[in-house]
């Protein structure tokens, strides 16, 4: 496992005009991910997971901050530049199996087709299917397979030829629970396989305990994190701290007073 | 008695060269009174089901039964069974208000729809038109056009795939309620939460039942 | 990347439209040049004519090749041979008695069989007409001179034959040649020339053209001995002409050029032939010469107006592959999505999707290649295929940039499709203000400048343009009205039965959302009537301004002025003259005579009133002045009342009416109609002012008839008749028939018939059109009908019945096509009013362009419409009712 970083977003914030007027997607958020990891980022929906995702997919460039992808920064690429990174160094898998894959192509071809695209060889597109359990489907087209089988044809597809990130968009939401935790398995295998890192978007909790590391995002920004099964709380560059909604009902003047126990290592927030 | 049954229905189907078999012998009663989940993979098996049930397709062999007599169920009212696609399909000409009393307007009945909106937090939205909603929303716009003529029997397929948590456990009581009443409800679904309503819960693999 | 096979069939489709307008371009132009030349009459048959140095032999041979040569020719049979001596001053002498008449020695081939002899000798030597004898004073067995200031012939008669009547000649001695053809000379009254005919032998004979041992051997004694040098010698080989189509008189026409060539060019064996045979310069006449020039500058005339058709086609052409490329990408955005996210550039998926479009368009310019001559042929001004005219370069370049524009469409969709849920699309009050503003821009530039050439014909780029561009904009401006009460009440209706609740909502929502549906139709429907308009009105007003500019269907100017000729039906005398006054500007003459002129002019009601009318108001006569219906422009100047004088006559006028324009009147200059009746009756009563006193003093004893009157005018006969039925007509009263006039010969006029064709094309796509909007229509609801299966599905669940779905589909269908076709009725009408008065293709010409809306254009445009709502209800239903619900909900 390399030290560097995958990849790192640091105050990313995405401001965009929609019809209904001025949206403020992601209000400075920070995200690290180590190479073989799994990070989950998590929240309801408008909470800007997608558009986190995009951002650092290189699909979107951030209005402000910093975004290293495979040690390249993002921020002010041109579209032809991000194209070619996105080709060399992410893949990416949508929420919908039907936006994964052609319908018309058996999986084996459409993999090789992407193969070619990114590099890869066509050995790699056999390993990688049986990594993921899909060694005989590669002569099926999308329609004769499920959706979990989808998904993984998906997977193989995002991890041909060499990503730093593989980045899935709710992968599971259309899945019920046991492909689910099948897939959840193969999360890990991947990322170690390929020594990226994979970041996924989701509300589903099964996805979550297989995460290495969880973002949660509220409104455009990160709520806590959940770091090797304990949540914290993050501080962001202006020194706040999202506090969850039920703790912040307890201080209706939202005015505090820190004490600080030098013993214990602790802050206490008192009325 | 049962409302609804499925006795010894099998289904296949081709996809290209392969002969799947979506639904393989499968005997299921649907009582009144009872709440039944019905979980698989997903994809054709449950969904299968579903449509033999609904009477979109024949099955190759058994029957559908409906209290107890042998009948196609196409042949059904609205008021006998209502039918809840995944696909929601709501009429986008048509306003809220209008798709939910589709029925009654061709029954010439008239039909008050209450507080029902509200209930399902749709409120303001009745004159609205379906594409002005979101994905969630149209979903409960749907079931509450299939509960509101308090059908004998009624098929949901994933009703809270669109839902968050407080709304999903919403639709769900909904259908409780409705069946509290005496009628039946087979519902589809993996979401976990719809677990908490079942009266009962079957798994379906590989085109055959499992009863968990 | 495929679009489904609708989308084959859309690309294939205007693909073949395109290639078919565009290609048939030049394939439209010759069939121009053959329908100019189906028109001419080639009165003429081709002749070859020389002066001749000497008859001998070397002359016999050329003369033979030449015959040869001539009878080669497709289309041409050699015809009589003719050979002649004598010029101006050539005549016939009888010792004391000289004939006044030129005379001409001619062997013409075949003709002494053909003249009727009213005495003979038997013996050898001349034939003289029954006239030259009697002049002479010489019979059979007589002896008479031929004389000329170079030389004496003495010559004896065999026989005298009956003389040949100049106007009536007769279909084998039509065929002499015109230099020796007998006519009547107006000036002297007499027949010039005298014909003195001889077989073959003496001609040589008496010419020296035989040689000693032949001449010898001749069994013809002529006495004479002496061969003095024989000017006017001439020679004449004609044919028979037996080509019809168009085709063959071009092909021959080109044929006797290079014969003609062949015959001066001394390195050629013919010209050396020529020479030796001292006919260096043998010439050939023939019309058909003139009718390759015709044909020539009439197709480099249509050219720019075909041109701008075609123009305008090919850039419709592309932009509606362009909208389809677009609409094609939208289906495939997900795979364009997935694409571009995977990092591949827009112009690799613009390039997939044009090759990808290769076969559709291979095909459809394959179909349009062979549609363009069958549609050619059907509008068509000539029944003949030309699919040489051809041009593949035309073909492959429209297909290439067909493609090229498909993909750049779907290049430049790919480079913003990860923009496109964030970025908000360009509000539609943009397209609108674009359309709009391309269509003033256009109509201001027709009503400044001239949208046709009077000079060429041609038709503007921007004339053939606008009609769509116009329709378009009037179509949109139209819908947004539309859209805006249909947004109004689109909750309406809720009391209907169910079927027409529910159409009344599709219809609502159809008509309140995207009008992209609708507007294809509507466009197709309103650019087919707006052409159709145009091309009518610009026939009506090319056929009324031909009638101005002739007189009537035939004209002849006629030589007899003062002679009451009885006139057939349908013949009548028109008299036309200058009058001036004092110090004013000089006005025309019209003088008509009521009894004869109503069968002999077709009247057009583009004149402005009913003739009916007009000749009421003129008769109408209290003494004083002439009653007078004025015509042409306007002339403020004009006093209502006045007199004006034409040479010697002063004719006092009173305005009665004015007309637009009448038949025979100068164009642009003011023209006093009068009635002749009521011309003479006023001059006869007021002898003094009008001059008629004056006259009847100046001719003392001889009577003046009130014809006289007319001296000093121009007369025209004018006739409904045929061209050739008049022309029977004046040689029955020895006329020449030379100068006739016909009014579709002037149609045949490129600046007449240019922007006609130019605009029945442009119809004749539009029509053409009007289905294929249709098929994209029918296209648009089943897929629809699809998007929406289990929408349906579930709604007759609930109780709708198949029949009432399936009336609700068709009262959609049909309610749609109708706001369509109304919408392009109502857009054509409009504009039709507002702009064709622009489209005068020769506004110098009275009478100016009228506006008519043919009524068979709507009717066929609501047909169509129909049977095409019938066709897509039928679609919509079949789809809707084999629509698998179960794998729709399966496969999702």
């Amino acid at each position: 496992m390399s030290v560097e970083l995958a990849l790192s977003a640091s105050a990313v914030i995405k401001v965009y005009e929609a019809e209904k007027g001025i949206v403020q997607a992601l209000r400075g958020v920070d995200v690290a991910a180590r190479p073989g990891s799994v990070t989950a980022i998590a929240g309801p929906s408008g909470s800007g997971k997608s558009t986190l995702l995009r951002i650092i997919a290189a699909i979107d460039v951030p209005t402000a901050g910093d975004v290293t992808v495979a040690g390249v920064s993002v921020s002010g690429m041109s579209p032809r530049d991000r194209r070619t990174l996105r080709r060399r160094s992410v893949g990416y898998v949508h929420q919908q199996p039907t936006d994964n894959l052609l319908p018309d192509l058996t999986i084996g071809e459409q993999l090789t087709l992407v193969a070619n695209h990114r590099g890869a060889s066509p050995a790699d597109v056999e390993r990688l299917a049986d990594l993921l359990g899909l060694g005989g489907r590669l002569s099926h087209v999308p329609g004769e397979m499920s959706g979990g089988e989808q998904q993984r044809a998906a997977m193989v597809r995002a991890s041909l030829g060499d990503p730093s990130v593989i980045i899935a968009d709710e992968p599971t939401a259309e899945l019920d629970s046991a492909t689910t935790d099948a897939v959840c398995e193969l999360l890990g295998d991947i990322a170690r396989d390929r020594d990226a890192a994979v970041v996924i978007a989701t509300h589903d909790p099964q996805v979550m305990q297989a995460a290495d590391h969880i973002l949660f995002l509220r409104d455009g920004a990160v709520q806590s994190e959940t770091f090797e099964g304990v949540e914290r709380a993050v501080i962001d560059s202006t020194g706040r701290i999202q506090l969850p909604p039920e703790v912040l009902a307890w201080y209706p003047d939202q005015r505090v007073r820190l004490e600080f126990d030098p013993e214990t290592n602790t802050i206490v927030i008192k009325p | 008695m049962s409302v609804l049954s499925a006795i010894g229905v099998s289904r296949t189907y081709r996809r290209g060269p392969e002969v799947i078999h979506a639904v393989d012998d499968v005997t299921l009663h649907l009582e009144p009174g009872v709440l039944t989940i019905i979980q698989g993979p997903s994809g054709s098996g449950k969904t299968t089901l579903l449509n033999v049930l609904a009477g979109w397709e024949p099955p190759d062999s058994g029957h559908v039964e409906w209290r107890g007599v042998e009948r196609h169920p196409s042949t059904l009212a609205w008021t006998d069974l209502t039918v809840v696609p995944q696909r929601v399909g709501l009429l986008s000409e048509l306003t809220v208000a209008e798709n939910v009393t589709l029925a009654a307007r061709i029954r010439s009945e008239p039909l008050d729809t209450g507080g029902v909106y509200s209930r399902f937090g749709l409120d303001d939205l009745e004159e609205a038109f379906p594409g002005e909603l979101s994905a969630g929303q149209q979903q409960r716009v749907a079931i509450i056009r299939a509960l509101i003529d308090r059908p004998a029997a009624i098929l949901v397929d994933e009703p809270t795939s669109s839902q968050d948590e407080d709304n999903a456990r919403l639709v769900l009581s909904e259908i409780q309620s409705l069946v509290r009443s005496g009628a039946t409800a087979l519902v589809a679904s993996h979401d976990p939460i719809a677990l908490e309503f079942a009266d009962r819960v079957i798994r379906m693999r590989d085109g055959r039942l499992d009863e968990t | 990347m495929s679009g489904g096979w609708p989308g084959w069939l859309a690309f294939f489709a205007v693909f073949a439209v395109s290639v078919a307008g565009v290609a048939s371009g030049p394939v439209f132009v010759e069939a121009v040049g053959d329908a100019i030349v189906v028109d001419t009459v080639v009165t003429q048959p081709p002749v070859a004519r020389a002066f001749v140095e000497s008859f001998d032999a070397d002359f016999r041979e050329a003369s033979a090749a030449v015959s040869d040569s001539l009878g080669d020719i497709a289309g041409l049979a050699a015809g009589p041979v003719t050979y002649a001596i004598g010029a101006n001053r050539t005549s016939a002498n009888n010792g004391d008695r000289t004939t006044a008449s030129q005379v001409r020695l001619v062997y013409h081939q075949g003709g002494l069989d053909q003249l009727r002899p009213t005495a003979t000798s038997g013996e050898a030597g001349v034939w003289i007409g029954q006239r030259l004898a009697a002049d002479l004073g010489v019979g059979v067995e007589d002896r008479f001179l031929i004389t000329d200031p170079q030389w004496i012939l003495d010559v004896p008669i065999a026989g005298v034959y009956a003389d040949l009547d100049p106007f009536a000649l007769g279909a084998f001695w039509e065929r002499l040649p015109v230099e020796v053809r007998p006519r009547v000379d107006l000036l002297f009254r007499r027949v010039e020339p005298e014909l003195v005919f001889v077989d073959e032998e003496t001609f040589f004979l008496l010419v020296g053209g035989l040689t000693e041992d032949e001449a010898r051997e001749s069994s013809i004694s002529l006495g004479v001995d002496d061969f003095p040098p024989l000017n006017g010698r001439a020679w004449w080989q004609a044919t028979a002409f037996g080509g019809t189509t168009g085709a063959e008189l071009l092909e021959t026409g080109a044929a006797l050029s290079d014969l003609q060539a062949a015959f001066v060019d001394p390195t050629q064996p013919l010209g050396e032939l020529m020479r030796g045979a001292g006919l260096p310069r043998v010439r050939i006449d023939s019309d058909l010469f003139d009718v390759t020039e015709d044909v020539d500058n009439a197709k480099a005339q249509i050219r720019p107006s075909i041109g701008s058709v075609q123009l305008t086609i090919g850039l419709l052409g592309l932009f509606v592959i362009g909208l389809g490329a677009w609409f094609v990408a939208r289906r495939r955005r997900t795979e364009i999505r997935m694409w571009t996210i995977e990092g591949t550039p827009p112009w690799r998926l613009g390039l997939q999707a044009a090759l990808a479009a290769v076969p559709a368009a291979l095909l459809g310019a394959a179909a349009g290649t062979v549609m363009a001559p069958v549609l050619v042929r059907a509008l068509g001004p000539s029944p003949t295929l030309h699919p040489e005219a051809l041009s593949s370069p035309l073909i492959i370049g429209v297909t290439v940039i067909g493609l090229v524009v498909a993909g750049l469409v779907t290049t430049l969709l790919s480079a913003r499709i990860l923009d496109i849920e964030r970025r908000a699309a360009v509000p539609r009050w943009v397209w609108d203000i674009a359309i709009y503003a391309v269509a003033a821009t256009l109509l201001a530039q027709l009503t400044i400048g001239n949208p046709v050439d009077p000079a060429t014909g041609e038709v503007d780029v921007a004339a053939v343009f606008f009609p769509v561009v116009g329709i378009t904009a009037l179509v949109v401006l139209g819908l947004r009205v539309v859209s805006m009460a249909a947004v109004r009440w689109r909750t309406a209706g809720g009391c209907l039965p169910t079927p027409a609740f529910l159409a009344w909502r599709r219809i609502a929502a159809a008509l309140s959302g995207h009008l992209g549906i609708v507007t294809p139709i509507a466009v197709a429907i309103g650019t087919a009537v707006l052409a159709s308009s145009l091309a009518t009105s610009l026939s009506a007003s090319l056929d009324a301004k031909s009638l101005v500019q002739v007189g009537s269907d035939v004209a002849v100017p006629f030589a007899r002025t003062a002679v009451t000729v009885d006139l057939p039906e349908g013949y009548s005398l028109v008299r036309t003259g200058t009058a001036t006054s004092q110090g004013r500007e000089p006005v025309m003459l019209l003088v008509i005579d009521p009894d004869t002129y109503g069968a002999a002019v077709p009247w057009d009601p583009a004149f402005g009133a009913d003739l009916a009318e007009v000749l009421e108001l003129l008769s109408d006569a209290d003494g004083d002045r002439i009653p007078t219906v004025v015509a042409g422009p306007s002339n403020d100047r004009l006093p209502s009342s006045g007199s004006r004088r034409t040479q010697d006559m002063t004719l006092a006028y009173e305005v009665v009416g004015e007309i637009e324009a009448i038949p025979l009147m100068a164009s642009r200059r003011t023209t006093l109609v009068m009635r002749r009746d009521t011309v003479i009756a006023w001059t006869e009563a007021n002898p003094d002012v009008s001059g008629w006193a004056e006259l009847q003093l100046e001719a003392g004893d001889d009577a003046v008839e009130p014809e006289d009157l007319f001296r000093a005018l121009q007369a025209w006969l004018v006739s409904t008749d045929t061209p050739t039925g008049v022309a029977d007509f004046l040689a029955g009263i020895r006329q020449p028939a030379d100068l006739i006039e016909t009014r579709s010969g002037t149609l045949a006029n490129a600046a007449f018939s240019a922007p006609r064709w130019a605009f029945d094309y442009l119809r004749l796509l539009a029509l053409v059109s009007i289905p294929l909007a249709i098929i994209v229509f029918a296209f648009a609801v089943v897929e629809d009908r699809r998007r929406m299966a289990v929408a349906h599905a579930l709604m007759r669940r609930m109780g709708v019945g198949s029949r009432s779905s399936s009336a609700a589909i068709g009262i959609e269908v049909t309610a749609l096509v109708a706001v369509a076709a109304v919408l392009g009725m109502i857009a054509a009408a409009v504009l039709s009013l507002l702009v064709i008065g622009q489209f005068d293709p020769l506004p110098r010409l009275l009478p100016g362009l009228r506006t008519v809306i043919p009524g068979s254009a709507f009717a066929v445009a609501g047909l169509i419409g129909l049977l095409g709502a019938g066709l897509v209800w039928w679609a919509a239903h079949r789809s809707a009712a084999r629509a698998d619900v179960a794998e729709v909900l399966r496969v999702g």
